[in-house]
């Protein structure tokens, strides 16, 4: 049976089929991320919808943590606030539950944009995709002790995907999350964050 | 989480944060013993000067050297008091004969500066040739850099207006009046400019149904009755699909066979497609409005114009998927697009509760519920005054509906699709959780932030299956949007509050 159809409908028809454009985050099957993500769920993080989730960062004596802060958004930028809590959890296992501490006090500061500038939706799935992939490694690395020349390539991943998308106000807040990591990091691969002049 | 479209009175204060401060401070004046005899100038807010005895201080002091003195005296007190606490006449008179030449200047160089801002910024300079979502762009970016000029000229008469300790708990925003004189001339080219983009944008939408009218109704229609050659059926599944999980027609609940006659008037309802059987039908032309009204509250081009341009042809997909009789609309959304509001930053949960009461036909005020949220410590405010944002705390979604007597659930973190699904059947509309750097596919804004908004309703197949929601956002003022499921299935964070069905209405 033939069926006369035009081109323009055609068009129509798959124009609501995925108007997502450029570039996907993947990762919404990825442990880590999801890990991550739960945070919102755990009964001890009192989250609101205005809470961002930083990245995560390996956590001193095991899991992970990650930063909670206020996501400002106006036309044309989001700035990041001061971080409200942190919060860590682990990816699997009987601990699995995120426990949050609130850090803050007193009215949020905005600390700069909350996404470098100039980088778009397709640069940043992709480096935030190549930051979860290489973390888990980097972390297993992390617990076992000194680095080694071996954990070279994989520091550097890690650091160049987090410099790429991390938000650049925040960093002496993801340093206090695990200083030794920063430091361990910097030993491995030669570049890290710089150490805050205030502790 | 809000993105609001920008009205020039937002814009201001999206600006005003950076004035304050960066005028010269002025000393705070000794404090002395004054003789109770003396003669002396009292300067009364906003802007009268009089001696003690009540004579008027000679020449008058014009407004703009008052807003002057305001902007310019840094002190805890305000100008007023800082003056009227200088300690003898003659520093009172030292003072305004030192001041005012200075406000006069100013003055002066507000006005060059006012016109050339207005002179540089004019739209009369655009090309003609351009498009209409690059118009609409380059419309939105003279506007932006307009305000930017003006107040860049304006500032040394702009002085910080009264606030409240909690912004988002007050009743909205306040700015002194003061201000107006000096963004008159600003006003009127953003005007200009805001009716520019409206024009392009009406164009745009008015071509969207023009073009989708005439593919519909002459095009579709004669294909209807013709039945002659052209692509086959296996085409027909490739392009209504796209290859996605339902990729054959007979899995959207078309069948072969024998046509059935054709019911209803000629035009916008067909019978049969060759030799489909196809379901009447329900609903006309809609799903582009043509009224002034829906399309205001429909914000198509609230995220600027490709996503206006995408929400156009999302809609006329839609138009088509109902001609076919493939697909049906459960909740009504586009009777609850006048719920949509734009929400202050962060009160995205209230907004979406407001739009579920008022879907339920209660009487509610988007200040009230935030006021209300605030004071239960069910809404959290991270800064104050203007600009202030907050955030609803997850666990509460749901708080509001139940003080106004609708029962409500709320799964964080772990809710299926299967289950949103249920839920929207149900009731006819969710509050759900989203990524909006996903939603609103903006590069600005991190992928672990978050959003609520106000599901309205869903569009399924023959089969049952989802093929979209419908959303009002008062992030960015968006009703009525229709998100194609893999959008959304992208974009949400899994997690939603299913609310008690309204009420049957009496007949």
């Amino acid at each position: 049976m033939n069926i006369r159809w035009t081109p323009g409908l055609a068009v129509l028809t798959l124009a609501a089929c995925g108007g997502i454009g450029s570039g996907v985050s993947q990762l919404q099957a990825d442990p880590l991320y999801k890990a991550a993500e739960a945070v919102r769920a755990a009964p001890d993080c009192a989250v609101a919808s205005g809470l961002g989730r930083s990245l995560p960062v390996p956590a001193h004596g095991g899991g992970y943590a990650v930063l909670l802060y206020p996501v400002l958004i106006s036309p044309s930028k989001s700035d990041a606030l001061t971080p409200q809590y942190r919060a860590d959890f682990a990816v699997d296992g009987p601990n699995a539950a995120a426990r949050c501490v609130k850090i803050a006090s007193g009215a949020a500061l905005s600390l700069g944009p909350a996404v470098p500038p100039g980088v778009s939706n397709r640069d940043y799935y992709a480096a935030e995709a190549s930051l979860f992939a290489v973390l888990p490694k980097l972390c297993e690395r992390y617990r076992r002790g000194s680095p080694t020349a071996l954990d070279r390539e994989e520091a550097s991943a890690f650091f160049d995907a987090f410099q790429r998308i991390a938000e650049p106000g925040l960093a002496p807040y993801y340093y206090r999350l695990n200083p030794e990591f920063w430091e361990w990091l910097r030993a491995a691969g030669g570049r890290s964050l710089a150490k805050p002049a205030t502790p | 989480m809000s993105r609001p479209r920008l009205s020039a009175l937002a814009f201001l204060f999206s600006l005003s944060a950076p004035l304050w401060g960066q005028s010269t401070p002025l000393p705070l004046p000794p404090k002395s013993p004054k003789s109770a005899a003396e003669s002396r100038l009292v300067f009364r807010y906003p802007c009268t000067f009089q001696y003690t005895d009540g004579a008027p201080y000679t020449p008058e002091v014009r407004s703009f050297e008052c807003d002057y003195l305001h902007a310019s005296v840094e002190t805890e007190v305000g100008a007023d008091q800082y003056f009227n606490a200088l300690p003898t006449l003659a520093a009172q008179k030292a003072f305004l004969e030192s001041a005012l030449p200075e406000a006069d200047a100013a003055h002066d160089k507000w006005v060059l500066d006012i016109a050339a801002a207005v002179k540089a910024d004019s739209p009369a300079r655009l090309p003609k040739s351009l498009s209409s979502e690059a118009r609409i762009a380059k419309l939105a970016k003279l506007n932006w850099k307009l305000w930017n000029d003006s107040i860049a000229a304006s500032k040394p008469f702009l002085w910080p207006p009264a606030q409240p300790d909690s912004y988002l708990r007050g009743e909205g925003r306040s700015y002194p009046d003061s201000w107006k004189p000096y963004f008159e001339p600003t006003f009127a080219e953003s005007r200009g400019i805001s009716t520019g983009v409206d024009t392009t944008e009406t164009g745009m939408i008015d071509s969207a149904a023009a073009r989708l009218k005439a593919r519909l109704s002459a095009k579709l229609m004669g294909l209807v009755r013709d039945g002659g050659s052209g692509p086959t059926l296996a085409d027909l599944n490739r392009a209504f699909d796209g290859g996605g999980a339902h990729a054959t027609v007979a899995a959207v609940g078309l069948t072969a066979g024998p046509p059935p006659s054709m019911p209803g008037p000629p035009g916008l309802r067909p019978g049969t497609i060759s030799d489909l059987n196809v379901p009447a039908p329900p609903s006309p032309l809609d799903t582009i409005p043509s009224g002034s009204t829906q399309r205001a509250d429909r914000n198509y081009f609230s995220r600027g114009p490709a996503a206006g341009a995408q929400r156009l042809k999302d809609d006329a997909t839609l138009a088509a998927w109902h001609a076919l009789g493939v697909t049906k609309t459960i909740g009504d959304p586009y009777a609850k697009v006048p719920y949509i509001v734009q929400q202050l930053n962060g009160t995205c949960g209230v907004g979406a509760q407001y739009e579920a009461l008022k879907a339920r036909g209660q009487d509610v005020t988007m200040a009230g519920l935030t006021k209300t949220a605030f004071d239960h410590g069910w809404y959290t405010e991270y800064t104050s005054g203007a600009g202030a944002m907050g955030g609803m705390y997850l666990r509460d979604t749901g708080a509001l509906l139940k003080l106004h007597g609708v029962a409500s659930t709320t799964t964080i973190g772990t809710a299926t699709g299967q289950e949103l699904a249920t839920a929207v059947r149900a009731s006819g509309d969710a509050i759900v959780a989203v990524n909006p750097k996903i939603f609103w596919n903006d590069p600005t804004v991190p992928d672990g932030a978050m959003h609520f908004v106000y599901v309205s309703g869903m569009e399924v197949d023959n089969k049952g299956a989802v093929r979209g929601y419908y959303v009002n956002d008062t992030g960015n003022g968006e009703g009525g949007r229709f998100v194609p499921i893999k959008l959304f299935d992208q974009a949400w964070l899994h997690s939603f509050t299913a609310i008690q069905p309204p009420a049957p209405r009496s007949p």
